[in-house]
């Protein structure tokens, strides 16, 4: 029994993954969750396990190639050998664990039900590279099978023919795949200064990518996806003495994402000041215990999520999405928390906010930190928020206005907790007082909130802040 | 008139090799030369010069009974029969590109073109006016010695290169303005055959932008010659007086007089973009060069322009490359432009200098982490036994990957030496490319290998 192993869903906006490295080569034995590749997406790096006991029959994508979500990667004779005493039968039931766990809640979700299928991964065969320079290939040579186009131009080591040494070195150190790089030097040899400027250029397929990720705004892509595409983006070339930084897998998607966000969502902000005397006594008051008592401190996030789910449960719009010509508000709260690591923003998500108490927010945001700095986080992790809230730390950071993570409609993004004068009523007098203040800076998509909508939102988080009135 | 696909202005390195690449793409080609074909190169540069360098050398080894086994008494040079030689040279491959021309059935018309816009270029042939019209146009007129103003060059003290190449006599002693390739060549020559050489140069050393290395070896090679070297001495005036000229100079210590039977001016060279209709014909002339894209497209529809009247460096290869390039670009034949970072310029003194990519200087400049390997030609067994110990090679390196920025040679055959240097660099090979590639024994070109070696910290001869 031969069994596929496919590209996993890992994340909502997530249509490819690289594959970095396998750790198993074709003819090894595998037994069930021993892990088969290390794969990068959008979000997170994963590990993908080995569904069944069995052998690798055939690795279908080579080290360094992005392929679309479902896209076959591998294929495993399941039971093969020593595994078949095992656990022959298990491996029909379960293929590709990852891939499996995601579909159906995919499907649960009105959101993605209405994108469409990734008809290119859908319709071939086998795994199609993305990314790739299409343009410079000859037409015939595109229509070949994707199986087949993973073998064009490499050599009997995978790498591909025509590229200089220098550039070899460079892409070897920087782990970028040398296929995905189209050449310009002599005969179509990749050269030193193509796989600098590769991730410095701007793919041959953005407008496409945007239209699958966000099929809504799209609704005549013959005339909006015309219009991006003539665009012209201004160039630098870098020069002798630059330090030229090619792009992560993250990175990248993190650019295509905010790209993709700005494009589809028209952004509005609105500032908000929020009077934190209540909260700092409240924290204060129990922060010392916490520590004590959870190993890790209690900072104001937790605090935030709670107003936060309390606006979103007065104000629904705002935990919705745009489908098609609907909104749709979304059942449940799930709040994505934006966390810097060294290799980029990642955004997990506290699932089903609104039943966690502060500690139990707190609880969660801990785990899921120290996870994605761990690179432990899994697909599911990071998808599935409903409304996001980010803190860009504590030093230098007044207020600023965050770009909405799509397919959401609003971000919350935090101010730096300082002290100022203001002025207060005290016994009908107005007087000044030195309170901690923090700015609350709502960014919303106008397509589907309005001014009122999202300024009353707005209030209501400050106002459950302030008020400090929370579950602990 | 006739008519033809390409009409190219000019035979020199850039324009008859042009001719021959778009005669092979198919074109229907016509080449207009006012001079001789073959241009400045083969009549009145590269060529002759090296077989005059050459007379220079061997008379050279002779005089100073460096050439073992020989003996000889009463040596008198015959510096005439040097010029004849190297006319000789000049005229051979003069009709040498008459025949590529012919083979390639291009049609050669002789005599001074002048665009008429539209594709026109009216020649003025010795039997009169003819048009010409072309699809397309190539612009390769290349370029003439600078004269510098107030001075008038008359062929018997005062002399440029051109008049240098005709003049039979060897004076007894020369003053040679510039110490870029053309002056330190004849100032090599003439010093050879016994001249009292002086060069002077504005900048801190002779061979300005090459590598410091390499300008110090042959300045203090050239001192054993008895050249005189003045560095950062300006040329001021020169007057006829007597048997020769006196030239007023002005270095650090302020102006000078030096007396000599010749001056020769190595100053520069200037485009040659006048009188031949380019306002006419819309196309924008910037800084006395002819302003083209990397595809060589002036500013005027289907004209296009390569060489030395589009600006520096002017080499002859560097026209030759241009005009495969731009006829090549012309017949979409190529995407790719010409990567001018890994051009090489050589001289063709004794020690012979070449340089492809960056100096250390310039490498250094650029940020970038700098590894030298340096093999000397003493830790040759080649150069030992044959006596051309002078000279190193210099590889400048990238530490980080081992890139080769640069390649500078000074020694005997460095001229044919630079071209590993330069396949690697235009193959992006790395240091540990040349150093892991079989180098035949003995060779010059081991030494290559050693400063790839040396790169890497291993040397192993020396």
């Amino acid at each position: 029994m031969s069994l596929s192993v496919t590209m996993p869903q890992m994340g909502e906006s997530v249509v490819e993954g690289t594959v970095e490295r396998w750790r198993v080569a074709e003819g090894d034995r595998v037994e069930k969750d021993q892990v088969l590749c290390e794969v990068t997406t959008d979000k997170v790096d994963a590990e993908i396990p080995a569904p069944v006991d069995g052998i690798v029959s055939k690795i279908l994508v080579p080290p360094g190639t992005t392929v679309r979500v479902g896209a076959e990667i591998a294929m495993i004779e399941a039971g093969a050998g020593a595994g078949a005493t095992k656990s022959g039968g298990s491996a029909e039931a379960k293929p590709a664990a990852a891939a499996a766990k995601s579909a159906p809640a995919k499907s649960a979700k009105p959101a993605e039900q209405a994108k469409p299928a990734p008809t290119k991964a859908g319709a071939k065969p086998a795994a199609e590279p993305v990314g790739k320079a299409a343009p410079a290939k000859p037409a015939a040579e595109q229509s070949k099978p994707a199986a087949e186009q993973v073998g064009v131009e490499k050599s009997g080591d995978g790498r591909p023919l025509r590229a200089s040494p220098l550039a070899r070195r460079i892409a070897e150190e920087r782990g970028l795949p040398l296929d995905e790089v189209a050449g310009s030097g002599i005969a179509g040899r990749v050269t030193k200064a193509d796989v600098l400027g590769h991730t410095a250029e701007a793919r041959p397929e953005p407008v496409a990518a945007a239209t699958a990720g966000a099929p809504v705004v799209m609704a005549s892509p013959g005339t909006l996806g015309e219009f991006l595409a003539s665009m012209r983006v201004p160039q630098y070339a870098p020069r002798e003495g630059d330090r030229v930084i090619p792009f992560t897998p993250i990175r990248r998607r993190i650019a295509e994402h905010m790209v993709v966000s700005k494009i589809v969502s028209p952004h509005v902000g609105t500032l908000s000041e929020a009077d934190l005397l209540e909260l700092v006594r409240r924290r204060d008051a129990i922060k010392g215990e916490f520590k004590r008592v959870h190993g890790y401190n209690l900072t104001y996030l937790p605090f935030l999520l709670q107003a936060t789910v309390r606006g979103l449960q007065e104000f629904p719009r705002m935990n919705s999405a745009v489908v098609g010509q609907s909104i749709v508000e979304r059942d449940g709260i799930h709040i994505g928390v934006a966390v810097e690591t060294y290799r980029g923003l990642v955004v997990p998500v506290v699932r089903d906010a609104d039943r966690l108490s502060v500690t139990g927010l707190a609880q969660a945001i801990e785990d899921l930190a120290s996870r994605a700095r761990e690179r432990t986080l899994g697909p599911d992790d990071l998808q599935g928020g409903t409304f996001t809230v980010t803190n860009p730390g504590r030093h230098g950071n007044l207020y600023g206005f965050a770009v909405i993570n799509q397919p959401q409609v609003g971000i919350l993004r935090m101010g730096e907790v300082k002290k100022r004068a203001v002025v207060v009523e005290r016994d009908g007098e107005d007087a000044i007082a030195i309170h901690p203040m923090m700015y609350l800076a709502l960014s919303y998509d106008h397509r589907i909130i309005d001014g009122a909508t999202g300024n009353s939102f707005l209030y209501a988080v400050t106002q459950h802040l302030q008020a400090a009135d929370f579950e602990i | 008139m006739s008519s033809f696909d390409l009409v190219i202005v000019g035979s020199g390195p850039g324009g008859y090799v042009a001719a021959v690449r778009a005669s092979q793409l198919g074109m229907r080609v016509a080449i207009v030369e006012e001079d001789r074909l073959g241009g400045v190169c083969l009549n009145w540069g590269c060529i002759p010069t090296k077989a005059i360098l050459k007379a220079a050398e061997q008379f050279d080894a002779v005089r100073k009974g460096e050439v073992p086994g020989l003996k000889v008494s009463g040596i008198e040079a015959d510096y005439g029969s040097v010029i004849d030689a190297s006319r000789k040279a000049a005229d051979r491959l003069n009709r040498g590109v008459g025949v590529l021309m012919k083979k390639g059935q291009i049609e050669v018309v002789q005599g001074r073109g002048t665009l008429t816009g539209n594709g026109g270029v009216s020649v003025k042939t010795p039997e009169g006016e003819r048009q010409l019209q072309g699809a397309k146009i190539l612009l390769a007129t290349g370029s003439t010695e600078l004269i510098l103003p107030g001075v008038e060059v008359d062929g018997v003290r005062v002399l440029t290169s051109r008049e240098a190449l005709e003049s039979r006599v060897m004076p007894r002693s020369l003053v040679v303005v510039g110490g870029g390739a053309v002056g330190l060549e004849f100032a090599y020559s003439y010093a050879a055959y016994g001249s009292e050489v002086t060069v002077i140069e504005m900048a801190d050393q002779i061979l300005p932008g090459f590598d410091s290395d390499v300008a110090q070896a042959l300045a203090s090679s050239f001192s054993k010659r008895k050249i005189k070297i003045r560095t950062k001495t300006a040329y001021r005036a020169v007057e006829r007086s007597g048997d020769g000229v006196t030239v007023t100079v002005e270095g650090e210590k302020g102006e000078e007089q030096l007396r000599a039977e010749q001056i020769l001016f190595g100053v520069g060279r200037r485009a040659l973009v006048e009188g031949i209709g380019l306002a006419e014909a819309g196309v924008n002339v910037e800084r006395n060069f002819i302003k083209v894209g990397k595809d060589y497209k002036t500013s005027a529809e289907n004209v296009y322009a390569i060489g030395d009247c589009i600006g520096a460096p002017l080499l002859a290869h560097k026209a030759s490359e241009e005009g495969v390039a731009a006829v090549e670009f012309m017949a979409g034949a190529r995407k790719h432009p010409l990567d001018y970072g890994k051009i090489p310029a050589c001289i063709y003194c004794q020690p012979q200098v070449a340089s492809v990519g960056l100096s250390e200087a310039q490498a250094r400049a650029a940020g970038h982490d700098v590894r030298v390997g340096k093999a000397p030609f003493v830790a040759s067994g080649k150069a030992v036994g044959t006596g051309h110990t002078e000279g190193f090679v210099k590889l400048v390196t990238d530490a980080k990957h081992g890139e080769i920025l640069g390649c500078q040679i000074i020694g005997a055959d460095a001229t044919e030496l630079i071209a590993e240097a330069t396949l690697a660099m235009s193959l992006e090979a790395t240091v540990h490319e040349i150093a892991e590639t079989s180098h035949a024994h003995p060779t010059l070109a081991e030494m290559v290998k050693e400063a790839a070696l040396a790169a890497q910290g291993r040397p192993l001869n020396f």
